[in-house]
């Protein structure tokens, strides 16, 4: 009890408090101005957070992470440019409502939903992480081995198009995490005897470079067209301009239902907050009463899919905590910006650092509040936002990148590296490769291999050699329960019937 | 000039195939050396999980290739354009390169805001912003702002630059 006031306090001190705003604001304009992506817009961020005190990092980031999904959703309704492709539902009844000059109902539905979402997955990520932890405690280097390893292949195969392009993107990944010294003998592999790549590859350029660079040279490719702001028009009549109270209760089961399904398929590695969100928009559209209003501007489509992908953004820090594997990107950057504070997610960080997860726990309840209240605020001035040039917004975008590659370790090697991965990342998009296999893959390669030679390692001196898996009891139920798991995640999705919502 | 959605498949496939050997066959016999008398019970050698990763691209690219372009459906076949257009390639090399000239000599050469400064001029006029007054107000904006931001806001010393610190090494000696 005393840990959860510690952590209460800590992510509520002035400071925390205001990082948190700086974070929010940030993330909404940067998620609503056109292009920018939210993981593209956090992943600027991060390294940033080693010059701040981690209890204002932190909660900036977790402000800015929250605030740039729903600057995100801003773009999808006004100009039916989603910020990420989890707000590609959101298109769907979001572009309608605002042609019909309801933008800023439905912006706002987005908001409360949102939010909702959100607050929902946060609650439960309260309740499993240090439940699910505690499991997690009594796992060894076989369990970690199976887990990292069913990471990998879900993150491969359910990111993506098709499965073949997700395995090689995750192999990719896989080899870049080996570039360094050998954990177990300190032999260079794959440096060729350049001194800079002896240190391996910082996840931090990788990051920046594939989740921004790459997104910017694929959206400076296009011809660029002028975003008039004549063409957003909004209704004069106060009724299209706020969400009443009947159309919000009316709403409700359907955001409640979609947070739920949100939240689940959160918790799994590698479904993300794409599959969340069409997902629920299907199930909304199957079990509401107006079905035939869904892609026409239907209030409940907007609130299915906002909740749903919002929830996923708890949800999948689950895994994260719990047993140290960033279940899709959104946990991989906050990974990332721990890492950068020397604190180690993981089951034992509910041991060695208690204090700093209720912290984290307590600063994003307060961020879904703020966020509410800032979304407001955000609204009202979506149209001057959405309207930045992208031929300036884009240049720009680099030059940060490069400052804040270079500010973490004060190398020009990061510089480059991180236009390298641009490119590869730009490339791996134009030929339909999904890029956050890859970073999964180079995340989880050495807490795989580390486990895995372990494992191979206590398997010889047994008298059954690697067979000596199956006497473990705990082996044996991860194996059941990742069976199973398997089993319903691949007859859930069925990417068909999502194309086909989709192109509707 | 389009490439058909199938024969871009086949040849990424084939392309990554021969890169897959490439790797197995002489990037890792080459950049990886395992200690002498490296046994099982000593636990695995480094280059073990790189083989275990490149036979597993191998054999997931063979796969897709037996599978998915020699006993190809029709119905797939159907599936458009995707790739580059001539004007999108025309388009992203001089993005690419300017990026590169930028990371690679710009920057250490003449120094992280000297060489910001231009890179933003030519991407700005490559990407359509032809005034000379944005042209040059903006650049100049974008880097007074990670001036202050950098070395005000966080004390962080970004690049000089090999050739202005010649210069200004000369400058002192004299």
């Amino acid at each position: 009890m005393e840990n959860i006031f510690a952590g209460i306090q800590l992510a509520t001190t002035p400071e925390a408090l205001i990082a948190i705003l700086i974070g929010l604001i940030a993330g909404q304009i940067l998620g609503a101005i056109p292009g920018l992506t939210a993981s593209m817009a956090v992943a600027l961020l991060v390294p940033y957070t080693f010059y701040l005190d981690p209890w204002i990092g932190i909660p900036m980031l977790l402000g800015m992470f929250k605030g740039s999904l729903f600057g995100s959703s801003i773009t999808a309704i006004l100009i039916k440019t989603p910020g990420t492709p989890a707000a590609a539902a959101t298109v769907l009844d979001g572009y309608p409502l605002a042609q019909q000059g309801k933008g800023m109902k439905a912006m706002k539905m987005a908001l409360y939903s949102s939010v909702f979402g959100d607050t929902f997955s946060d609650v439960m990520l309260i309740f499993a992480a240090g439940f699910l932890a505690s499991i997690a405690l009594n796992f060894g280097p076989p369990e970690y081995t199976l887990l990292t390893g069913f990471s990998l292949i879900c993150i491969s195969s359910l990111t993506g198009n098709s499965v073949w392009k997700g395995l090689l993107s995750v192999f990719l990944g896989m080899i870049i995490g080996m570039i360094g010294l050998d954990p177990i003998t300190a032999t260079p592999r794959l440096t060729f005897d350049y001194l800079e790549l002896e240190e391996g590859i910082g996840l931090i350029p990788m990051l920046i470079g594939t989740l921004a660079v790459s997104e910017a040279l694929r959206q400076m490719e296009q011809p660029i067209k002028k975003l008039a702001s004549s063409t957003l028009s909004f209704s004069k009549k106060k009724i299209d301009n706020i969400v009443t109270w009947s159309e919000f209760k009316s709403t409700l089961p359907t955001i409640v239902k979609s947070s739920g399904l949100g939240t689940l398929i959160g918790a799994m590695p590698g479904l993300g907050s794409t599959i969340a969100a069409f997902l629920a928009y299907g199930e909304a559209k199957r079990s509401s009463k107006f079905p035939e209003k869904f892609g026409k501007g239907s209030l409940e489509g907007v609130a299915a899919s906002e909740a749903a992908n919002n929830a996923v953004s708890g949800s999948n820090m689950i895994p994260l905590l719990a047993f140290g594997i960033p279940g899709d990107i959104a946990a991989a950057l906050i990974m990332g910006a721990f890492l950068i504070q020397g604190i180690t997610l993981g089951p034992v960080v509910f041991q060695d650092n208690p204090v700093e997860i209720y912290a984290i726990f307590a600063a994003l309840i307060v961020a879904n509040l703020l966020n509410l209240v800032l979304g407001h605020g955000l609204i009202r001035m979506c149209k001057h936002v959405v309207t930045v040039p992208k031929r300036l917004l884009f240049p720009a975008v680099l030059v940060v990148a490069s400052a804040g590659a270079y500010a973490l370790r004060g190398s020009l090697f990061d510089i480059q590296l991180v236009f390298c991965f641009g490119i590869l990342g730009y490339l791996m998009i134009k030929c339909d490769i999904p890029t956050v296999p890859m970073l999964i893959g180079f995340i989880l390669i050495p807490i795989f291999e580390e486990n895995l030679r372990i494992t191979i390692l206590l398997g010889s001196s047994h008298d059954l050699n690697i067979g000596f898996i199956f006497t473990r009891p705990a082996f044996l139920i991860l194996l059941l329960i990742m069976t199973v798991a398997s089993f319903i995640v691949v007859k859930r999705r069925n990417l068909k019937n999502l194309e086909k919502i989709n192109n509707k | 000039m389009n490439i058909n959605k199938i024969n871009h498949e086949k040849f990424l496939i084939l392309g990554l195939l021969i890169l897959t050997l490439f790797f197995i066959f002489w990037i890792i016999p080459n950049s990886i050396e395992d200690p002498e008398n490296f046994g099982i019970k000593d636990g695995l050698p480094p280059s073990f999980s790189a083989y275990l990763v490149g036979f597993l691209t191998f054999f997931t690219l063979l796969f897709q290739y037996i599978t998915g372009v020699i006993l190809i459906k029709n119905d797939d076949i159907k599936n458009d354009t995707l790739f580059f257009s001539r004007e999108v390639f025309k388009r992203s090399f001089k993005i690419i390169l300017v990026c590169l000239l930028y990371s690679f000599i710009f920057i250490e050469n003449l120094g992280f805001y000297l060489g910001s400064f231009i890179f933003v001029i030519i991407l700005s006029f490559l990407l359509g912003e032809k005034r000379f007054f944005i042209l040059c107000l903006f650049p100049t904006l974008l880097i007074l702002f990670v001036y202050f931001g950098f070395k005000m806001g966080f004390s962080i010393f970004l690049p000089e630059g090999k050739i202005l610190e010649q210069i200004f090494e000369s400058v002192l000696v004299n």
